[in-house]
């Protein structure tokens, strides 16, 4: 059955531009490959280990889904959903993200409160940037020059410099910020234990709104000029303006959502509900449910785990 | 059967001796699931009738008692004295009588009576061919918060010990109700 997933994919690599969804089931240990337009599964492989975050880097054609337990982070095809590299990382791994501009990626460790600068395709780690307690999520600037994480236990968001490695500012944010995404100057924090969305003028390096969402919040994707939030406990998606700030509705989704991410043309919606073992796509639109489709038990994809590979 | 459900009472009681778990390498705790049901020999809204109540818990027979001054309102906090001794406070967060279900999480974690923490829980009373089909599931991370933890708080204890609880509730049901065929 793998091999004839695997076949498929690899079949398909000869078209055009195609939009990959990767999103690790932790409690099955697991990874399935998703076509991000249509929900078709083009792969799952097994990746043990308790993984939960992952990051898409489409224009390299790579994903990287961090296992917990062994605190490994693999490196895989995006498109043939083969793992090339396998890395042993220091201290409890978490959160990923890729850098756009440079395609190095960053690792979150909550034991020694720092990120890790990887060197992927060397298998290397360059620089380590120490954050607050329990950093969590990451995102990176399009540009690639700037590094935020959310600091769980911190209650803040950490600005860093890529080139310097020094910390721009510590911002006050929501109380245990978990996923993050930067939008249009800012970035937005999904404060768990607040049920907030916190928002940072990436500017004047200051909290500008807090955003009442569902309970539990846990991440935040943004399309079609608003913004996305998984409520865990609310079984819901909180949909606010991305300019007004305001909110606009709540979305039924499934049991314990948690990873979201949007297509690149701004149309869809892909949230990961973790007790219901099911992906959700809704249009960003109309906010209907265009379709389930069933994954491994406990799909998290906590990160930005939607890519285009050219 | 009587001596079956006071076998696993005990065993809820002393979960932490009757686990013989392999030693976990865990780093950093994973968030743990489990889903349990029993079908029963009677109608759905009959066992919601015994089941359905959140201030009253005396269906189970690791609860001796219940005390829910705030009743069954959204928000309002039960809390659970078991057997031994140990007490359990869990707040409502859904009730939806359509779907004979309800919702509830612990507001405090205590490990002495179970070991995990951040445990939320649905209990739903299907209709199964017209039998109750009662699903019990729970959402929790272990005991033990840091890396290495002792066998009787890893993962494989945290579910062990709530599975325990559920069959226990479910045993009590089906001496109750009977098993469906």
């Amino acid at each position: 059955m793998k091999r004839l997933c695997l076949l498929a994919a690899f079949v398909a690599t000869s078209a055009a531009a195609q939009e990959v969804a990767v999103i690790p089931s932790q409690n099955a240990g697991a990874v399935t490959f998703l076509d991000a337009g249509t929900g078709a599964i083009r792969a799952t492989v097994p990746l043990p280990g308790k993984p939960a975050a992952v990051a898409v880097d489409g224009p390299r054609s790579r994903a990287y889904v961090v296992a917990v337990e062994p605190g490994q982070l693999h490196v895989l095809d995006l498109l043939t959903a083969q793992t090339l590299r396998l890395l042993d990382l220091p201290g409890a791994p978490f959160g990923v993200a890729v850098n756009p501009a440079s395609g190095l990626v960053y690792v979150s460790d909550w034991q020694a409160a720092q990120l890790l600068e990887i060197d992927a395709g060397a298998g290397m780690i360059l620089r380590r940037f120490a954050t607050g307690p329990a950093p969590s999520g990451i995102a990176v600037s399009e540009d690639g020059a700037l590094l935020v994480t959310a600091e769980r236990d911190g209650d803040s968001l950490s600005l860093i410099d890529t080139a310097s490695g020094e910390t721009l500012a510590q911002v006050a944010v929501g109380a245990h910020p978990f996923g993050v995404t930067l939008q249009g100057g800012r970035a937005f924090t999904a404060d768990v234990m607040g049920n907030t969305v916190s928002v940072v003028d990436l500017d004047s390096r200051s909290l500008i709104a807090t955003i009442p969402v569902g309970e539990r919040p846990y991440a935040i994707a943004f399309a079609a000029g608003k913004g996305f939030v998984t409520n865990q406990y609310g079984e819901s998606v909180s949909v606010f303006d991305a300019g007004s700030l305001k909110v606009l509705a709540t979305v039924t989704v499934g049991e314990y959502p948690e990873g979201i991410a949007a297509t690149a043309d701004g149309r869809r919606i892909l949230v990961a509900n973790w007790f219901s073992d099911t992906l959700s796509i809704l249009d960003a639109q109309s906010l209907a449910l265009l379709g389930e489709v069933a994954l491994p038990e406990g799909p998290r994809g906590f990160g930005a785990f939607i890519g285009s590979s050219p | 059967m009587r001596n079956t459900l006071r076998a696993l009472v005990a065993g809820i009681a002393l979960f932490t001796g009757a686990l013989a778990a392999p030693p976990a390498e865990a780093h950093g705790p994973s968030r743990q699931k489990t889903t349990q049901e029993v079908t029963l020999n009677a109608a759905p809204d009959e066992v919601w009738a015994v089941v359905g109540d959140f201030g009253d818990m005396s269906w189970h027979p690791a609860i001796a008692a219940t005390e829910a001054p705030e009743g069954a309102e959204i928000g309002a906090v039960r809390v659970l004295t078991l057997q031994g001794g140990e007490t359990l406070s869990e707040e409502l967060t859904k009730y939806d009588v359509a779907k004979r279900s309800y919702s509830y999480r612990m507001t405090a974690d205590n490990i002495a009576a179970l070991p995990v923490s951040n445990y939320s829980s649905h209990l739903t009373v299907k209709d199964a061919g017209g039998k109750a089909l009662v699903e019990w599931r729970g959402a929790f991370y272990r005991g033990f918060p840091n890396n290495d933890p002792p066998p009787e708080l890893n993962d494989e204890a945290a579910i062990a010990a709530v599975n325990a609880v559920y069959q226990a509730g479910f045993a009590a049901l089906v001496e109750r109700f009977g098993a469906a065929e």
